[in-house]
């Protein structure tokens, strides 16, 4: 147990290092701590190199938002979004955007396991849930 | 001494008159003295003692004829009181019978009606449950149906520009917390 901590948060200590100015994953600096890593030879390398799978994908997670339009034409809406979620967030995000019909209108935005969405479709189910 | 004389007088001629003869009497009375001697000597002893012993067995069996009365009697009570204290005894097992028998109909009776209470308790309480699961699943269906519909109308009839204008604004308001 004491061990699991141990490497987790040794594989903490290589996801800052393996950050950029900026606080995003440096892919080089993760290449450079995974052979520095492997050059050391642990016993426990691998489970440190799992959780430091795990903290990459993590913080990839936070600094990539999922979102979801309810119309076709969402230029505009992008750049709203750019601006707004960055000044919200505090830091620099990763938008994939795409249509979604089945919202009616609005948007659904996920960012790691946080969703937020105001849509008609939503707002639907709330009506639906009030009649209940 | 005249008297005397005459007395005499008299007597011996009594005497001649029936022809007493006096020695063959005084015989005749010591004959009759040694018979009724030896008779009461060998034989009216016995006899005596015999009657004696007979009333004496007479007088015990009237005692012991009179004791069994007593007894027989004391008896009879006994038995007519033994009769009296059993039938008291009888009807007193017979009413607690009664009493008992009664109080368990009683219970019966009690523990019936508490049993239809329950049951008729837990019909009411599953067809209240009943009803309320109908009436939720007939809500959720309408609500359903509402939903779908409001839905299919809205898509047939919002267009892009209203659609774009509403995410716009939705976005607008956009706040992560």
């Amino acid at each position: 147990m004491a061990s699991t901590s141990k490497n987790k948060r040794l594989a903490q200590t290589l996801l800052e290092y393996s950050l950029n100015e900026d606080g995003l994953i440096d892919e080089n600096k993760v290449v450079e701590s995974i052979n520095g890593l492997k050059e050391l030879g642990l016993s426990s390398t691998k489970d440190i190199l799992r959780h430091f799978l795990t903290e990459v994908k993590n913080h990839l997670r936070l600094y990539q938002a999922q979102i979801e339009i309810g119309c076709e034409n969402y230029q505009e809406i992008e750049k709203t979004l750019r601006t707004k979620i960055g000044s919200l967030t505090g830091r620099k995000i990763e938008l994939s955007i795409k249509s979604n019909d089945q919202l009616l209108a609005g948007y659904r935005i996920r960012i790691g396991d946080d969703v937020y969405e105001d849509s008609v479709a939503s707002r639907l189910e709330n009506l639906k849930k009030s009649f209940l | 001494m005249i008297v005397l004389a005459s007395l005499q007088e008299t007597a011996s001629g009594i005497v001649e008159k029936f022809g007493i003869d006096v020695p063959m009497l005084i015989a005749q009375g010591i004959n009759f003295i040694i018979v009724a001697y030896v008779i009461y000597r060998f034989a009216f002893k016995n006899i005596l003692s015999t009657i004696k012993e007979r009333e004496k067995q007479i007088a015990d069996s009237l005692k012991n004829a009179e004791s069994i009365k007593l007894e027989l009697e004391k008896t009879e009570k006994q038995q007519q009181q033994t009769l009296q204290e059993a039938s008291l005894e009888a009807k007193k097992t017979v009413h607690s019978a009664q009493e008992q028998a009664k109080a368990f109909i009683e219970s019966q009776k009690e523990d019936a009606r508490k049993q239809a209470e329950e049951i008729v308790e837990k019909a009411k309480v599953a067809m209240e449950q009943e009803r309320q699961r109908v009436l939720n699943d007939a809500r959720e269906e309408i609500a359903s149906l509402v939903i779908l519909t409001t839905s299919k109308v809205l898509q047939k009839e919002l267009n892009d520009e209203e659609k774009q204008r509403f995410s716009s604004s939705a976005v607008e308001k956009l706040e992560l917390s």
